[in-house]
């Protein structure tokens, strides 16, 4: 099974770390570069600053722990969706705009391709894992608006992400699609 | 019917059971969550939330052997 994951800042990038052991067949995209301030926030080693982050996290995980990771270092958009996303077996969303978001989903939709969310509040107070079928894209704020990119998030990403990657292995596991309420004081799936 | 609601505040969570028509309308629901957070019937969130703490929250309905809602902060973010 190939399993896609669309985003690999804060939420994708840890996912995948997590998830380098599933054996499956493992891609991610992201057209964006790694920058200084990521390093926070999300899996990157400062010898990546500069890179894609679909690459720097595809070198990562094939120097750390040999695992293979296929990059897609594009933006996804309704041009390369059918390319992109209908070489996947399943796919784990976890952009950080609507629009991307949108793509997923009216894809995933119409093709009727699993797929699951992840994704967390601007403050950093609370995050979601949601199979597609109770997933609500929520529009971003105003420009300037405080997002999850700084110091002191961690714990809260690395939880939103475990959740999202038990969700994994129960949908690997018995086609279970489990969904996560993640705060800061506790984590409660359902 | 019996409708669990979860409900998030500012990295707190709690749980309210309440029997309501799973129909009812957003903005009905989260008055009803706002009034039972300020009587402290919700273990878990401090009684002391401001008026409309509510009014931007999104409800994600679940349709279950047990009818859940969440309401919940918006997750515009994967970073």
């Amino acid at each position: 099974m190939k399993i896609l994951f669309c985003g690999g800042g804060a939420l994708g990038s840890h996912a995948l770390f997590l998830a380098r052991d599933l054996e499956h067949e493992l891609a991610v995209i992201d057209f964006d570069r790694v920058e200084t301030k990521n390093l926070a926030s999300q899996w990157f080693v400062k010898q990546m600053v500069g890179k894609n982050k679909a690459t720097a996290l595809k070198t990562q995980l094939l120097n750390f722990y040999e695992v293979k990771l296929q990059d897609y270092t594009v933006k996804l958009t309704t041009l390369n969706a059918d390319a992109i996303l209908g070489a996947a077996d399943l796919v784990v969303e976890c952009f950080d705009n609507a629009e991307s978001r949108r793509v997923v989903q009216n894809y995933a939709r119409a093709k009727q391709k699993p797929c699951v969310h992840g994704g967390l509040a601007a403050n950093g107070e609370f995050g979601v894992v949601r199979w597609d079928e109770h997933f609500t894209i929520d529009e971003e704020g105003a420009p300037g608006q405080a997002t999850c990119e700084g110091r002191g998030f961690l714990p809260l990403i690395l939880r939103v992400s475990s959740s999202l990657v038990a969700s994994l292995q129960f949908y690997l596991s018995d086609k279970r699609q489990v969904n996560w309420n993640v705060s800061q004081r506790n984590a409660e799936s359902f | 019917m019996n409708v669990l609601i979860n409900i998030t505040w500012q990295g707190q969570s709690g749980n309210y059971l309440v029997n309501i028509d799973e129909g009812v309308d957003d903005n009905t629901i989260k008055n009803i969550c706002e009034e039972a957070v300020r009587a402290g019937e919700v273990p878990g969130i401090s009684m002391h939330i401001p008026k409309n703490a509510f009014a931007n929250f999104v409800i994600d309905r679940f349709h279950g052997n047990q009818t859940r809602f969440v309401v919940r902060p918006k997750v515009p973010f994967g970073v």
